[in-house]
C-alpha cells in the first residue's frame, strides 16, 4: 500500500510549491489583482494553514518540511527570504517563526444577530508577488528534483513529498515532461513524489478539474499538463471528492484555466497529506 | 458498574504525556466515559478531558452540556496573549469523540452515547452481542462527526435524530462485559471480528496494563493496528 505513511514528527512529509513567476502573472485576473497577486495570496494562506494544523498548545509540530521555489526572469530562486532564504525545504516551526512580515487585514465575521462586522487579522506573509520574464519550467522541475532527492534520501519511511506547481504559460527552455517524469520517479518507501500541475487563466474559459483522460483537453499544452501530473492517490481522491468534485482512481492532479476560486481548491486538495500523528 | 480493566497506549509510547485520550468514572459508579481527542487540534487533550468530565458529572450529551464544555475549555486560555499561530489554531477549534456509558441500575441497563469513531462492543458470557455506532470495519474510513471547542460546529446536537443515531440502551447483567475503545483498536477488533479471528477475545480477558501494553506495540509493528493514541476500557456489572 502506498500513500499510507502516517506523518509524524520522525517522519515528516515535505511541500514544495513551485511558482511561476512569468510576466504573463502580471496579467489582472477577476477584479484588480494580478494572477501573481492571487497565487500569492493562496500560497501564504495555505502556508498560514498548514501552521496551523502543527500547531498545538506546547508549540509547532514538524509534521512538515516546506519550500518554495519561484521561476522566471532571473530563473529559478528560492521563494524565501531573510532567515529561510539559505536553503530550500524548512520544516513548519522554521517557516511559523520567520515570515516576512505580519498584516493587519479585515474579514467579515457573523456579529450573533443576523448582520456581520469586520473583524481585523493577522495574516502572514513569506512569499510575494514576482511577474517577470520567460517561463524556465525545465530549471524549475531540475531544481525540485535536486532537493527532492536529498529530502527523501533523508526520509526513506516518510509519505513522499508533494509537488504543487502553478504556471500559466508554456515552457521557454525546452520539454519539461522529461524532466516531470524524472520528478515523479523520486520516493520514499511509501510511494513516489506527487506533482500536481495547476494552469491559471485570466480568461473566462470553463476549468478541467483533475481529469481522467486526455479526451476534452482543449490543446497539446494541455495534455503536456496533464502527462506531467500523477494520479491522485486514493486518499485524494475521497477528499476531492467531498469537496463536490467528480473524480476517481484515473484522475490526475491537474487542474487547467483554473480561476480564484479553483486555485484555492487546488492548494487545499493537494496539502491534504494522509493523517497527521 | 466497575471498571474491570482500562489502559491506554499513546502513540508515541516514549511520550505518554502526549497522549490525547481521555477516559475517566463516576465515584458513584454510574458513568464510565472515554472520549479520544483529534490529532490537528490546538489542545484536543484539555478538551477531550472536559468532555469526560462532564460526562461523568451525569450532565449527559446535550447542546446544553457540551455548551457548558465550550465554556470550561474557552477559560483555559486567553487568545490575546498567544501568539499568532497559537492563537489561530486556538480559534480553529479543538475536536474529540466521545462515548459515555451511564448505568441504570433499577432498569438492569446502560445508555451509551456515543459521538464520533470511538466504539463499544456488549458481550454476554463472552459472546459479541452489540456493535455501536459502527456496524462494519469499513466505516472507520469515513470522516465522523466529532464535538468541537466551538458551538457553531456542534449542529449536529440538535439533529430531531440525534438519539437514534448515537444512542444505544442495552440490557445488561453479571455476565455482561462492555467494552469501550478509541478507534485504532476499535477498528482492529471490528476487523478480527468481521475475518471470524478470534484474537478479539483477548479484550475480554486482558488484565494487565504491561500486556496491554504489549499487545499494542506488536499489533503496530506487524501494521495490523493503526498506531494512534489506544485505549480499552472494560466494565462489568
Amino acid at each position: 500500500m502506498t500513500y499510507t505513511a502516517s506523518i509524524q514528527r520522525s517522519d515528516p512529509t515535505a511541500f514544495l510549491f513551485l511558482v511561476d513567476q512569468s510576466g504573463s502573472m502580471g496579467d489582472r485576473m477577476a477584479g484588480e489583482r494580478t494572477k501573481a497577486q492571487f497565487v500569492a495570496d493562496v500560497l501564504n494562506r495555505t502556508l498560514m494553514n498548514l501552521v496551523t494544523r502543527c500547531t498545538k498548545s506546547e508549540g509547532v509540530r514538524d509534521y512538515f518540511d516546506i519550500g518554495v521555489l519561484g521561476y522566471g526572469h532571473s530563473g529559478v530562486s528560492n521563494g524565501f527570504s531573510g532567515a529561510l532564504g539559505g536553503q530550500i525545504l524548512h520544516p513548519i516551526s522554521a517557516i511559523e517563526a520567520n515570515p516576512l512580515l505580519i498584516e493587519d487585514r479585515t474579514k467579515k465575521v457573523p456579529d450573533g444577530t443576523g448582520g456581520l462586522v469586520e473583524q481585523t487579522v493577522k495574516f502572514p506573509v513569506w512569499f510575494q508577488p514576482v511577474s517577470n520574464g520567460g517561463t524556465p519550467m525545465r530549471a524549475a522541475l531540475t531544481s525540485a528534483a535536486e532537493a527532492l532527492v536529498a529530502w527523501c534520501d533523508q526520509h526513506p519511511n516518510s509519505y513522499p513529498p508533494t509537488v504543487l506547481h502553478v504556471t500559466d504559460g508554456e515552457s521557454t527552455d525546452g520539454d519539461p515532461e522529461e524532466l516531470a517524469t524524472m520528478l515523479r520517479q523520486i520516493g520514499t518507501n511509501d510511494g513516489q513524489v506527487l506533482l500536481l500541475n495547476i494552469h491559471v487563466s485570466a480568461n473566462d474559459s470553463s476549468p478541467i478539474k483533475f481529469p481522467a483522460s486526455e479526451n476534452g483537453l482543449p490543446d497539446p499544452y494541455a495534455k503536456l499538463l496533464f502527462s506531467m501530473s500523477s494520479n491522485l492517490p486514493e486518499h485524494l481522491v475521497k477528499f476531492a471528492q467531498e469537496k463536490g468534485y467528480f473524480v476517481n482512481s484515473e484522475s490526475r492532479g491537474f487542474v487547467f484555466n483554473a480561476d480564484a476560486a479553483e486555485i484555492v481548491e487546488f492548494f487545499d486538495i493537494g496539502t491534504r497529506a494522509s493523517q497527521l500523528r | 458498574m466497575f471498571v474491570d480493566f482500562a489502559a491506554s497506549v499513546a502513540k508515541d509510547s516514549d511520550a505518554e504525556h502526549l497522549n490525547e485520550d481521555s477516559y475517566l468514572f463516576s465515584l458513584d459508579g454510574r458513568v464510565a466515559s472515554l472520549s479520544d481527542g483529534a490529532s490537528e487540534s490546538f489542545d484536543s487533550k484539555s478538551w477531550a478531558a472536559i468532555l469526560c468530565a462532564i460526562s461523568c458529572a451525569g450532565l449527559g450529551v446535550s447542546p446544553e452540556s457540551i455548551s457548558q464544555a465550550v465554556k470550561e475549555y474557552a477559560a483555559i486560555y486567553d487568545p490575546s496573549t498567544l501568539s499568532w499561530s497559537k492563537s489561530m489554531a486556538f480559534e480553529r477549534g479543538n475536536f474529540a469523540t466521545l462515548l459515555s456509558c451511564e448505568y441504570n441500575k433499577e432498569r438492569s441497563e446502560v445508555e451509551v452515547v456515543a459521538v464520533g469513531d470511538s466504539v463499544v462492543i456488549i458481550c454476554e458470557n463472552s459472546e459479541l452481542t452489540r456493535r455501536f455506532p459502527f456496524d462494519d470495519p469499513e466505516q472507520f474510513n469515513e470522516r465522523p462527526e466529532l464535538l468541537s471547542t466551538r458551538n457553531d460546529l456542534n449542529g449536529f446536537l440538535n439533529d430531531p435524530f440525534f438519539n437514534t443515531k448515537h444512542v444505544l440502551v442495552s440490557p445488561v447483567s453479571s455476565r455482561t462485559a462492555v467494552l469501550l475503545m478509541t478507534d485504532a483498536i476499535g477498528h482492529w477488533c471490528y476487523k478480527a471480528i468481521a475475518e471470524r479471528r478470534e484474537e478479539w477475545r483477548l479484550l475480554l480477558s486482558i488484565d494487565s496494563v504491561v500486556e496491554f501494553n504489549e499487545f499494542v506495540l506488536e499489533s503496530r509493528k506487524d501494521k495490523v493496528m493503526k498506531i494512534d493514541d489506544t485505549t480499552l476500557v472494560r466494565l462489568r456489572f
